[in-house]
């Protein structure tokens, strides 16, 4: 009796860790790529780590982080990387629901081959894309202050100044990003029955009524999981600035990611960059945890 | 009367439509419109550019920056960078489906705190392992070296990627497999064999996302690599054109730059369109379950 309730113990341990090996391979690769830098990265925040200390690198406490705080840097930093992520994020979800919206009347013509341009600059490489749009905002002969010329509009320093330097960034997030949200919402709206518009226009719905009532209940958790998405993507999100204005004028449009990676490999300020990491991952980490909390998305995905 | 007033109503909506809709194309198009023109130009320089240069024109039509792009290393470049996809897209993709499969059919405690703990280190961007990643690798001779940069680019891809065949396999019913193990295969085997090929848009998804993401990498090959033999295609974009730096220089060698960079772009636009369905499908799946 005994024998046979230890070696059921047993069966059923044993049976439980071959389980655990077919996780094996990714909680390897999570503590070699994700873990172990990680760890790394907070210890190196609270060194003096930088180019003339490579190889004498001593423990400083928190130096870093005090001087981060008291230069004051962080501050308007911390409000970019805000700019940089709402002042995407909201003309993108916005632009996003219109298109698909449009694309989702019934008896719309050509929506396929409409739909695949638009599909474009999501397809097209980003980093590639983002090297275009640089050559199309330069002041003195990119494309676009010379069309805007055909109008009499003097031309404008794009990305030199720092008005015009958000607006170009925004721009060109909004390109690369809105045909995402576009495929996004145009499928969770074409999951809806067709009888529930037919119903509300029986009873007499006009356009707006069926979509709060019919479309937006449908839509509405598909529309939140790819905000909170899309916020934490954009504001990790380092290509387009880093490639576009580099954070200038100044540091007028410096994220937190973009300053971090500069500060390590153009100035090569290793434990300053990583204080600024940690300092970014801690505000996006609380942010996240709250929305998610706020929505349920976390629900849905256990 | 009221018929009438419906009608009216329904031509405007369908011309406000097709206006936004004709808008939105146009803006979706033109970069790319723009780059196509210009590659088969002589503009050698962004300083030569007018408006005019938007209009295709016969007496400006030339092959050269296309001869550029090939007498350049392109073809070495190419063979690296298929050679870093390919192997990501390898081991993205075991890695992934291994645990999917796990997370989603095995009994595991801690299953629930992990599938939540996968999808927080997503929230973790590269650039603050980038820094430390560097330093252990520079330490480990591992720069320079395309194992070290397979492991990075795949690890981000595996982590997503085994959330998402979580979330599928989720949705195939576990009789598929149940009848293959009761014909007598092993547990593995049904489910590498029955899942793996119900499972396959979720593969197409992964093995997509990893190798686009190992093909269009900058910013991690930038710093791990600096060995011309090494070169991938993004990195030779920057060597032909003449890029100096990365902040709003432009383009230095307009032709060429927009050449090297279709050649290099329209593979992957021709992915997305054939596997749209998929891609869709996937995104979908992953916001609405």
């Amino acid at each position: 009796m005994q024998i046979e309730i230890k070696n059921k113990f047993l069966r059923k341990l044993g049976l439980q860790s071959i389980n655990y090996l077919y996780l094996l391979p990714i909680i390897a690769l999570i503590l070699f790529v994700f873990l172990y830098p990680i760890a790394y990265g907070i210890y190196i925040s609270f060194t003096n780590f930088s180019l003339t200390h490579f190889f004498n690198a001593t423990v400083v406490g928190f130096t870093n982080y005090a001087l981060l705080f008291k230069s004051g840097l962080i501050y308007p930093i911390i409000l970019q990387t805000l700019i940089w992520t709402v002042g995407s994020l909201v003309p993108m979800v916005l632009l996003g629901l219109l298109v698909a919206n449009i694309l989702n009347q019934k008896g719309f013509k050509a929506k396929g081959p409409l739909f695949t341009l638009i599909l474009l600059p999501w397809a097209f490489p980003a980093f590639i894309s983002l090297l275009i749009w640089a050559d199309m905002w330069n002041t003195h002969f990119g494309i676009i202050n010379q069309f805007l010329g055909l109008f009499g509009i003097h031309q404008i320093n794009w990305l030199f100044k720092t008005v015009p330097a958000w607006i170009a960034l925004i721009v060109t997030n909004l390109w690369l990003s809105f045909s995402y949200y576009t495929t996004f919402f145009l499928s969770s709206m074409q999951s809806i029955p067709e009888e529930f518009h037919e119903a509300a226009k029986v009873d007499g719905a006009n356009m707006f009524q069926r979509f709060s009532k019919v479309t937006w209940p449908a839509i509405k958790g598909a529309i939140a999981f790819a905000a909170i998405s899309g916020f934490i993507f954009t504001w990790n999100n380092f290509y387009p600035i880093y490639i576009l204005t580099g954070g200038g004028p100044g540091t007028s449009t410096y994220s937190l990611t973009v300053y971090a990676y500069n500060q390590a490999f153009d100035f090569y300020n290793y434990a300053l960059g990583s204080a600024f990491s940690v300092v970014s991952i801690i505000i996006l980490a609380v942010m996240a945890i709250v929305m998610l909390k706020y929505t349920k998305v976390l629900d849905m995905l256990t | 009367m009221n018929i009438n007033k419906y009608k009216v109503f329904d031509i405007l909506r369908w011309t406000i439509s097709y206006i936004i809709i004709g808008l939105v194309v146009l803006f979706a198009i033109f970069p790319l419109y723009y780059i196509v023109l210009t590659s088969f130009s002589k503009l050698s320089s962004i300083s030569n550019l007018t408006i005019g240069s938007l209009i295709p024109s016969l007496s400006n039509f030339t092959l050269s920056a296309y001869q550029y792009v090939f007498n350049s290393q392109f073809m070495l470049w190419l063979r690296n960078s298929l050679v870093l996809a390919v192997g990501t897209l390898a081991v993205a993709v075991t890695v992934a489906f291994v645990s999917g499969v796990a997370l989603s059919r095995l009994n595991i405690s801690g299953k629930k705190s992990l599938i939540v703990f996968l999808y927080i280190l997503t929230f973790f961007p590269f650039t603050s392992i980038v820094i430390p990643l560097f330093l252990s690798f520079s330490t480990l001779g591992l720069t320079n070296n395309y194992v070290g940069l397979i492991l990075i680019y795949a690890s981000g891809t595996a982590i997503f990627g085994a959330y998402m065949s979580k979330i599928f396999i989720d949705s195939i019913p576990k009789e598929y497999e149940e009848a293959a193990m009761v014909d007598g295969q092993s547990r593995f085997k049904a489910f590498f064999t029955i899942l793996f090929r119900i499972a396959r848009p979720v593969v197409i998804f992964i093995a997509l996302l990893a190798f686009i993401g190992a093909y269009t990498d900058y910013a991690v090959i930038n710093v791990f690599v600096s060995k011309g033999s090494l070169y991938t295609l993004m990195l030779g974009l920057y060597h032909v054109s003449a890029l100096g730096g990365t902040s709003a220089v432009g383009a230095v060698n307009l032709n060429v730059f927009s050449a090297f960079s279709l050649l290099m772009g329209l593979p992957i636009v021709a992915f997305y369109i054939i596997f749209q369905k998929y891609l869709t499908q996937m995104y979908t799946m992953s916001g609405t379950k």
